[in-house]
């Protein structure tokens, strides 16, 4: 017997009866309910030859009941008539004796989504073990002919996300995406790029494997530099690592509340307002949320029904608004926009190349790693360079450095940025290489 | 035990994919099928923004065919899927053996037919749930009380878990475990002078029952923890670049512990497998037994046997016993951990159980297990209690809970903050800090430590946030550890 080895993903249609059928079945004042699905592979690979390999069937189907302004959810793996019903009942008990919650929030009316669809692509939603091996069995081969320690992956995933409620939302998406990231070590240089898109055939695989081997073996012998602020240029990987954190801290009631960069203080150094529409940053930081970008092409709708639409989020170096839930929005007479996510920053046609060649000394980094808060109130983070750190001299990459540990203060990197590349996408976000005027380095290591 | 229906049930199918899998010539095959219900609870000031109660439960299948390796996972647990989940394995395998050059060995290990489960007292779902939010409510109420000295905002939580699986492999072991963790804390966030400070509180992330929420404990803390946050956020800074004596909690320590001790020492990251994302690791196996990681009084240990461990079990997710071992020996770098593949690379006879998968859907991997730093010996030449270290002290730092933490992609450079720092001069505490990080070189830090702090101020510290692989997984361990004061660090 040969047994069938192709998943049997869900159709939009079948989500949909699924969570109707939860909804039917609740006996609740309200209830939401999503329903999560999808296929997702991933080929990984060290030393030139596949170490792990995987995939997976994944299937969660969450229940919110709701009695007055109390509520609780439930989550189970299986869609059968009794799993149901039962995380279905689960939720209604819990709800039922969660205490009342100040801050609740009716559930949403119908909404208004995009008429678009996010990018689904069957042949990554159905690419084969095979198929996947031989594409790094490639990438693999071309490492070994440059004398490097290639390590990285390629998966694909292919998703469904559906909701429904008592209210009368109704939405379902679903979406494919594939990413390969490839690392390569010659010696004491190494280097590394990623490349996501909605479809396994927009990735550049032989293209991005021959870059990350050259800028390997370029980055042989780094010399140390001495830590301190220095005009830096962010590839995109690298930026597209630091930017997220700026965005997260648009939180309008973090701002507010005194806890963000963006909060105002009076006198007395109470909080006192938030400074949206002021000019925070440098007039090239122009950041929007696009789902529908070209790169992106990403659902309509985010995970509470809210609508994910094209917004203005930084215009000419001026955030536009905060991100408000829709409790803070409710207080504050302001309407909540749902995440800004995803980001997406405008660029120029400039190339990479031509901020170095505009740059008369500095130093070029290419990843930014292990990036957390050290101050969470002034958004100053720390992190480390890797996989490719350069010194720049009179407009040319002049030889590699040692990988440094920085300490940045983030809204004033926005401020300094004085030239973007093109863009890039680089996994959830589209976004250029920066060029930043001053940028803090504060230690050295010999890690590479 | 996994409990699927009343017409067939883990062990069942698990038997079944045994059977599939030993007919596929492969030379080796597991499953593990996995049950894991969550319950979480979080406050935000006063409203509970999270109740949940969820269910995650599948299985995976992992193959070896001709040295090459091949994983596939569901959540749909029916025999016709144990099939197709079997041959997609198989298929995936097959697409491994297409870039192989060195094929996957595994150490041996003995079969095991065993069940084991957390010990517990109070089971935690069997506590009313109107209890516990009660309790978390009552918590961030306490908080705001303190609203005009600057307590602004309050958070809570009560995390509860359990996890079922059911372990099988073509080598005829048959492994039930179930384990249970608790963990609770709380925060609070002080504003100021247009600054913004949290001060936090836990009962560490540990494999128990509900006795360890112990609200008793939880709510005598709250008055201390409101004080000292209040006091941070109008806390001095201390200038960056300058070098002090560190005196470090346990609460703090273990992240240090965590981050350059045990991800170093992860033997599957020793060998590149991490290269591509978590890095590589400056602990290569030509410094085996050679290398001074630390100064000669210190030792750390590896057990997954500890009462209470965050990865305490009976078996790790390849069948292997739990089991303790030394990782630094007197400063000395001894061992690493393994699973049974990288056992094999380094010339073992067996694995010493650090393989863990975050889920059934995850395929297992080397995990940090409870890895701790041992106590100083009684009357031993460097140990000193935490007010003997103060006592001691002429300029330094005492810090206590987890704050920042960043470290290279070889474990060498690291930077920590904290939750709460006080100034220590002339062997007396004098007023508290804020904004403190200290940035050092791993085995230069290491090997400055001068005073270790005894048995009786050892504490179970841990995380439940480990970070690793492609796709990531999270995993979870203790790092029991004991103060210590280390010389001449760099602040900021």
């Amino acid at each position: 017997m040969i047994v069938t080895t192709s998943p049997a993903l869900l159709s939009e249609d079948q989500a949909l009866s699924v969570v109707e059928k939860a909804v039917k079945l609740s006996k609740a004042e309200e209830v939401f309910v999503s329903l999560s699905t999808g296929e997702e592979s991933l080929s990984r690979f060290s030393e030139n030859q596949i170490s792990q390999n995987i995939s997976k069937t994944v299937f969660s189907l969450s229940i919110t009941s709701y009695f007055g302004n109390k509520s609780a959810s439930a989550a189970v793996t299986e869609f059968d008539e009794d799993a149901i019903a039962s995380a279905v009942k689960r939720s209604e008990e819990l709800a039922r004796i969660a205490p009342a919650d100040p801050e609740w929030m009716p559930l949403l009316p119908p909404q208004t989504y995009d008429l678009r669809s996010p990018a689904f692509d069957a042949a990554t939603a159905t690419v084969s073990p095979l198929a996947r091996a031989e594409l790094v069995q490639q990438a693999c081969a071309r490492s070994s002919q440059g004398g490097a320690h290639g390590s990285g992956t390629l998966s694909t995933e292919a998703s469904l996300y559906a909701i429904a409620s008592s209210t009368g939302l109704h939405a379902c998406n679903q979406s494919t995406k594939a990413d390969f990231s490839f690392t390569a070590r010659v010696e004491d240089g190494s280097s590394w790029a990623q490349s996501t898109a909605w479809s396994i055939n927009e990735l550049p695989i032989a293209e991005l494997a021959e870059q990350v081997l050259d800028r390997a073996i370029a980055s042989r012998n780094p010399r140390p530099i001495t830590p301190g602020v220095y005009p830096v240029i962010l590839e995109g990987a690298a930026f597209a690592g630091l930017l997220p954190w700026v965005i997260w801290g648009l939180d309008a009631r973090a701002a507010d509340e005194g806890r963000s960069f963006m909060s105002i203080a009076d006198a007395e150094g109470k909080p006192a307002g938030n400074r949206a529409g002021e000019q925070l940053f440098s007039p090239l930081v122009q950041v929007q949320r696009d789902p529908a970008h070209p790169l992106l092409r990403s659902n309509t709708f985010f995970g509470d029904g809210l609508s994910n639409n094209y917004l203005e989020i930084i215009k000419d170096g001026v955030p536009q608004s905060l991100s408000y839930s829709r409790y803070w929005a409710a207080q504050k007479g302001k309407e909540a926009k749902g995440a800004y996510y995803p980001i997406v920053m405008t660029g120029s046609d400039q190339s990479l190349a031509d901020l170095i060649a505009q740059t008369e000394r500095g130093i070029f980094v290419s990843r930014a790693w292990y990036v957390r808060y050290v101050n969470p109130k002034t958004l100053e983070v720390t992190g480390m360079t890797r996989d490719g750190t350069f010194w720049i001299e009179d407009g040319k990459i002049a030889y590699p450095i040692k990988n440094l540990r920085f300490n940045q203060v983030l809204p004033d990197m926005l401020r300094d940025v004085d030239a973007v590349s093109a863009v890039k996408r680089y996994g959830g976000s589209v976004v250029p290489g920066v060029r930043v005027k001053a940028f803090n380095f504060t230690s050295i290591t010999d890690s590479l | 035990m996994v409990q699927l229906t009343a017409k067939i049930s883990a062990n069942e199918l698990a038997n079944l994919a045994v059977d599939l899998i030993r007919k596929t010539g492969c030379e080796y095959g597991d499953v593990r099928f996995c049950s894991y219900r969550r319950q979480n609870l979080y406050a935000r000031d006063r409203s509970l923004s999270q109740l949940s109660d969820n269910v995650s439960s599948g299985f995976g299948v992992r193959v070896l065919l001709d040295g090459a390796w091949g994983f596939a996972a569901s959540h749909s647990k029916t025999p016709a899927e144990v099939a197709r989940i079997v041959a997609l394995a198989v298929e995936i395998a097959k697409g491994s053996r297409l870039t192989q050059k060195e094929p996957v060995r595994l150490v041996p290990v003995e079969k095991y037919v065993d069940t084991y489960i957390t010990p517990i007292a109070i089971d935690p779902f069997s506590v009313p749930v109107a209890d516990k939010a009660e309790l978390l409510l009552t918590i961030n109420e306490k908080l705001l009380a303190h609203g005009a000295q600057g307590i602004k905002k309050a958070d809570s939580f009560l995390q509860s878990s359990r996890e079922d699986k059911v372990f099988a492999s073509t080598e005829g072991s048959l492994i039930e475990q179930t384990i249970y963790r608790s963990y609770p804390g709380f925060s609070c966030t002080a504003i100021a002078g247009g600054d913004a400070q949290s001060r936090s509180y836990e009962r560490p992330p540990l494999n128990i029952g509900y006795e360890h929420i112990n609200p008793d404990d939880l709510l005598s803390q709250v008055e201390r923890v409101a004080a000292e946050a209040i006091e941070k956020v109008r806390a001095t800074k201390i200038p960056a670049g300058i070098c002090k004596s560190l005196i470090l909690k346990p609460t703090n320590l273990y992240l240090t512990i965590h981050e350059s001790v045990g991800h170093p020492t992860e033997l599957d990251r020793v060998y590149g497998y991490e290269s591509n994302f978590a890095g590589t690791s400056f602990a290569t196996t030509d410094k085996l037994n050679k290398l001074q990681y630390a100064a000669p009084w210190v030792n750390f240990k590896c057990d997954r046997t500890q009462p209470g461990g965050r990865s305490t079990m009976g078996y790790d997710d390849e069948g292997v016993k739990s089991q303790d071992w030394y990782v630094v020996k007197d400063g000395i770098l001894v061992d690493y951990l393994t699973d049974r593949e990288t056992a094999y690379r380094l010339g073992r006879g067996s694995s010493n159980g650090s393989a863990y998968a975050d889920s059934w859907s995850s395929v297992p991997m080397v995990r940090i297990p409870n890895l701790g730093l041992e106590p100083g010996p009684d009357g031993g030449s460097h140990t000193a209690t935490l007010a003997e270290m103060i006592a001691d002290t002429e300029d330094g730092i005492l810090i206590d809970g987890m704050g920042s933490y960043s470290i290279d992609q070889q474990r060498r450079n690291f930077q920590f903050g904290g939750d709460a720092f006080w100034k220590v001069e002339k062997g007396k505490v004098v007023g508290m800090l804020k904004d403190v990080t200290y940035q050092a070189m791993t085995t230069d830090f290491w090997n400055q430590i001068d005073a270790i702090g005894p048995a009786s101020e050892l504490v179970q510290c841990g995380t439940n946030i480990c970070g690793k692989g492609e796709p990531m997984q999270v995993a979870q361990m203790t790092h029991a550890c004991v103060p210590v004061r280390v010389r001449n660090i760099q602040i900021g």
